[in-house]
């Protein structure tokens, strides 16, 4: 907890923090525990299949993306990405989907590496 | 005031093109993410952080700031649309602004409210102006152990901790200091919570996580719920949206009544715009001579709170400007981002980059005239684009939050960390727990244990430092009254004799 000097070390902050924070988990999980055994806990709200589809289908997208990034470059892929959501999550139609993806990456392009002046990766481009 | 230091802050913006441009950006961009539903001010400006990245000082503040006044007057649109408020400072709104709507007065609704809410933000303004350098000139006296309390008793008074169920808050608040303690410590040089991760040794950067839990969240919770977008029923003819004198005049003391209310509330901190609103129109009930037709559509039951919302800023910006210390999870954010383009918030603020907090709170100013024009004549045109920018939002936030996380350090390891708080920051909202002390938690974390460090090296270790000087005592003793305050309410509440007796 202190370092060599006798003042706080390192390791004060994030022990103290651990520590309330253990105390309030264990407190929490008793009173869960005797609101369950009492019966008066709320049952969890049940999600639809298609939201649980459309967050993994998303977070997965992203993840691919992310992979994508060093290959296609940052705006590329970025647009791809969008196109995609727009089309099998937002349903929206193909044309749409298309001109506010193609449109969105010029806006960034213009943006942040035209103005600002900012370094994006490339990829093969 | 230094009146001509505020002057010279006037000139600077009004003789500065980008200045002005960034101001119509941000407000234009704030109006639209405060009146779609679930976006809101702290979102708004967390997701906008990178566009700062390449900016000065000067035009990154501005653009900061106009997009928390433009989300401030945007959250209205819906409300008195179609009854979704776009934030939960707008909430109030929906009362008086949809019947309004309703009986086919949406653009004497609009109108009215932005009148309000440029009156509120007048005096929000000119509070901020003349109290932020008075503060700071006050808190100069300030060392480490004042600094170490002081911080305490904001981390105490803004993230919840004093109110009656404080579990999720305390929760949030330590998850929020523990996310700060990650990397290297900046005394010793000893890796802290790294897990050998070597990408953890610089630690995370507060954008990385505020990206993810306001952001990234937000785009989870829209795949979930869908669009919150309804048809708007009301026509916004152009005549409509200009209400005569008389009718601005019938709500003048509403809205100085909801000014005052908001400018006091706001600088108070954790109370924040939506008590501030809900205040405003409590009290506008109890003078109103017809309490039973708040509800139905009373002008003053809309006026007020707008007003109140609006000065809440000026008044919120306070102790961020003058003392270091957010109020609120959107100047948590703001005092963020301030950080990042190189300003020091605090009471040296004023005298190290007088010439840029000058000229900002001058573009406040602006910013506030720009949106009165803007939230009249163009609210048509926002109407419109609020409801065919809806399905868009979801790809459009996690493009614009990858982007921006990408920005800070060039790495492809933050958008994943992003990616893991934005799942944090879902369950988060899902099971209740505030996030805004999890942000509060996470930018007052180094500063408050830098400045215990230092009082206790001033002391040689001695913890009396901190009771030892007065003004210390004074926010020590007050953080122990807020801590207690749930415990004494309790008390109070199953004691009828206090009562009766009083």
């Amino acid at each position: 907890m202190t370092a060599s000097n006798g003042l706080l070390g390192a390791g004060f902050f994030p022990k103290v923090i651990t520590v309330i924070l253990a105390i309030l988990l264990v407190s929490y999980l008793l009173s869960t525990y005797s609101k369950a055994n009492q019966g008066i806990a709320k049952p969890a709200a049940k999600r639809s299949k298609q939201s649980i589809l459309n967050q993994v289908i998303f977070t997965s997208s992203l993840l691919i993306a992310l992979a994508l990034i060093e290959f296609l470059g940052m705006l590329v892929t970025l647009g791809l990405f969008l196109f995609a959501m727009l089309i099998i999550i937002e349903k929206i139609s193909y044309t749409r989907s298309i001109l506010f993806s193609a449109a969105t990456t010029v806006c960034l392009y213009i943006i942040f590496v035209r103005w600002l002046g900012l370094v994006l990766p490339w990829g093969i481009f | 005031m230094d009146l001509q230091a505020l002057m010279d802050g006037f000139k600077s913006i009004l003789t500065s093109p980008s200045a002005i441009l960034w101001c119509l950006l941000g407000i234009t961009i704030g109006t639209l993410v405060g009146a779609l539903p679930g976006v809101g001010p702290t979102t708004g400006i967390a997701i906008l952080l990178p566009l700062t990245f390449g900016l000065n000082p000067l035009d990154a503040l501005i653009l900061m700031m106009s997009v928390y006044n433009g989300a401030m007057y945007g959250g209205r649109i819906s409300s008195i649309l179609i009854n979704v408020p776009g934030d939960a400072a707008a909430v109030v709104s929906t009362f008086d602004g949809y019947p309004l709507a309703q009986q086919g007065k949406a653009g004497y609704a609009l109108t009215l409210s932005a009148v309000a809410s440029f009156i509120g933000g007048t005096l929000g303004f000119v509070g901020l102006a003349f109290l932020s350098p008075t503060i700071a000139r006050g808190a100069l006296v300030f060392g480490p152990p004042e600094y170490f309390t002081l911080m305490l008793f904001a981390l105490i008074a803004t993230s919840g901790l004093a109110e009656k169920r404080p579990f999720k808050a305390i929760v949030s608040t330590l998850l929020g200091l523990m996310i700060a303690l990650i990397g290297m410590d900046s005394v010793t040089g000893e890796p802290r919570l790294t897990f050998g991760l070597l990408e953890l040794w610089d630690g995370i950067d507060f954008v990385v996580v505020a990206i993810g839990v306001f952001g990234m969240s937000e785009v989870l919770l829209r795949l979930e719920t869908g669009s919150a977008m309804q048809e708007i029923a009301a026509k916004l003819p152009f005549k409509s949206l200009f209400p005569n004198i008389k009718e601005i005049v019938s709500n003048f003391s509403a809205i100085a009544r909801g000014s005052l209310i908001g400018f006091f509330v706001g600088v108070l901190p954790g109370a924040g715009a939506t008590i501030a609103t809900f205040l405003a129109y409590s009290a506008e009930k109890k003078v109103s001579r017809n309490p039973e037709r708040f509800g139905m559509g009373v002008p003053q039951g809309l006026s007020a709170p707008e007003a109140a919302n609006n000065a809440s800023v000026g008044g919120a910006l306070i102790p961020t400007f003058s003392l270091g210390i957010p109020g609120s999870g959107t100047t948590a954010i703001l005092l963020g981002g301030l950080m990042m383009v190189g300003l020091k918030p605090g009471p040296l603020m004023f005298q190290e980059s007088g010439d840029v907090i000058w000229a900002a709170i001058a573009g406040f100013c602006v910013a506030n005239i720009l949106l009165l024009i803007l939230n009249t004549v163009f609210v048509p045109f926002f109407a419109i684009a609020i409801q065919k920018a809806d399905p868009y939002m979801a790809p459009l936030i996690a493009v614009l939050c990858s982007l921006g996380v990408y920005m800070m350090n060039n790495s492809l390891f933050d958008i994943g960390l992003m990616i893991f708080f934005g799942f944090v920051g879902y369950f988060m909202r899902k099971c209740q727990f505030p996030i805004a002390p999890l942000i509060l938690g996470l930018i007052l974390a180094p500063m408050i244990e830098k400045s215990m460090r230092q009082a206790l090296s001033m002391s040689g270790n001695d913890y009396s430092i901190f009771v030892m000087r007065p003004i210390s005592l004074v926010f020590l003793v007050l953080s122990i009254i807020l801590l207690f305050l749930p415990i004494i309410k309790k008390l109070y509440n199953r004691n009828p004799e206090i009562k009766i007796n009083q």
